[in-house]
C-alpha cells in the first residue's frame, strides 16, 4: 500500500498553485512525483539526516521557475502597460488641456465633478488597455492551441 | 544560434542517450556532472516545456519493457539532436582555442607530467 504523502510533498503540491494555470495543468502531477522521488532518495541516502538543504534547493528552484513561467505568459508586461498607458494618456490630456483656451471651473462642486470625470476616464482607459493588451498577447497562444 | 543554457545542454545530453522520464533525466544529469548539477523539478519541466515548444524534444508514451504508465517520457527530436551537435561543435572549437592559448585542464596537465 502506498504511504500517505509527506508534509513536504503536500506543501510542495500546494505551492504549485503559484504557477500559471496552463503550466500547472501540464506538469504539476509530474513535478510532485519527481519531488517525492527525490525526497525519498535523499532520505534513503542519509537515513535520519536532515532535509534542510534539499528543501532549500527545491523551494529556491520553485520560486525561480514560478517567476520565469509568469514572465513567459506576458502578464507582467500587460500589467505594466495597462498602468503606463492610462497614466501617459491622462498626462498628455492634462498637458493638452492646459494649452487650450478653456476656463476651468473654479467652484468646489465643479472641481469635484471634474476630478470624478478624470478618474472615470482613467479607469475606462485602464480597462480598455487591459482588454486590448490581453487579446493581443494571448493571440499567439490561441493560434497555437487551435493549430 | 545562441549558446544553449546549461540546463538545456544537460537535458539534451541526457535525452541523447534515449527516451527518459523526468526523474530519470534529473538522475542522469547528476551522474553526468559528478553530482555538481542538481536540477529541480521547476527548472526541469520549465526547460522541457520550452524544448517541446521549439520542437527539440518530443513526448512519447514510453517504449521500453520497464515503462511506467503513470510517467511521461521524453525523447530528442531530429532538430534537437542537430542543435545539440551544433552546440558540442561550438564548445569543441572553444576548448581547442583555449588549449592553443595554453589553457589546459588540471587533469590533463597532471597526465602529461607523469
Amino acid at each position: 500500500m502506498r504511504s500517505p504523502a509527506s508534509l513536504d510533498t503536500r506543501l510542495y503540491r500546494a505551492a504549485l498553485y503559484l504557477y500559471p494555470p496552463v503550466f500547472r495543468r501540464d506538469f504539476a502531477a509530474e513535478m510532485v512525483r519527481v519531488f517525492d522521488a527525490a525526497r525519498h532518495e535523499r532520505l534513503l541516502a542519509r537515513p535520519g539526516g536532515r532535509l534542510w538543504a534539499f528543501r532549500a534547493h527545491m523551494w529556491v528552484d520553485l520560486a525561480g521557475a514560478v517567476v520565469r513561467q509568469w514572465l513567459r505568459t506576458g502578464w507582467p508586461v500587460i500589467a505594466a502597460l495597462s498602468i503606463l498607458y492610462p497614466l501617459t494618456a491622462a498626462s498628455a490630456l492634462s498637458s493638452l488641456w492646459r494649452r487650450l483656451p478653456v476656463v476651468l471651473p473654479t467652484g468646489t462642486a465643479d472641481g469635484d465633478i471634474l476630478v470624478l470625470e478624470m478618474l472615470t476616464a482613467v479607469v475606462i482607459l485602464l480597462v480598455a488597455a487591459t482588454i486590448i493588451l490581453t487579446l493581443w498577447f494571448t493571440r499567439p497562444l490561441l493560434y497555437r492551441r487551435g493549430g | 544560434m545562441a549558446p544553449l543554457t546549461p540546463a538545456v545542454m544537460h537535458i539534451l545530453l541526457s535525452l541523447a542517450g534515449g527516451e527518459r522520464h523526468g526523474y530519470a533525466i534529473l538522475k542522469d544529469v547528476l551522474q553526468q556532472t559528478d553530482n555538481q548539477v542538481r536540477l529541480g523539478p521547476g527548472t526541469l519541466y520549465g526547460t522541457l516545456q520550452r524544448l517541446m515548444e521549439s520542437g527539440w524534444v518530443e513526448e512519447t508514451g514510453g517504449s521500453g519493457d520497464d515503462t511506467d504508465e503513470r510517467r511521461r517520457y521524453y525523447r530528442l527530436s531530429r532538430s534537437g539532436r542537430m542543435a545539440l551537435k551544433a552546440e558540442v561543435e561550438r564548445l569543441d572549437a572553444l576548448v581547442r582555442g583555449a588549449r592553443a592559448r595554453g589553457i589546459v585542464p588540471r587533469a590533463l596537465r597532471s597526465r602529461n607530467w607523469s
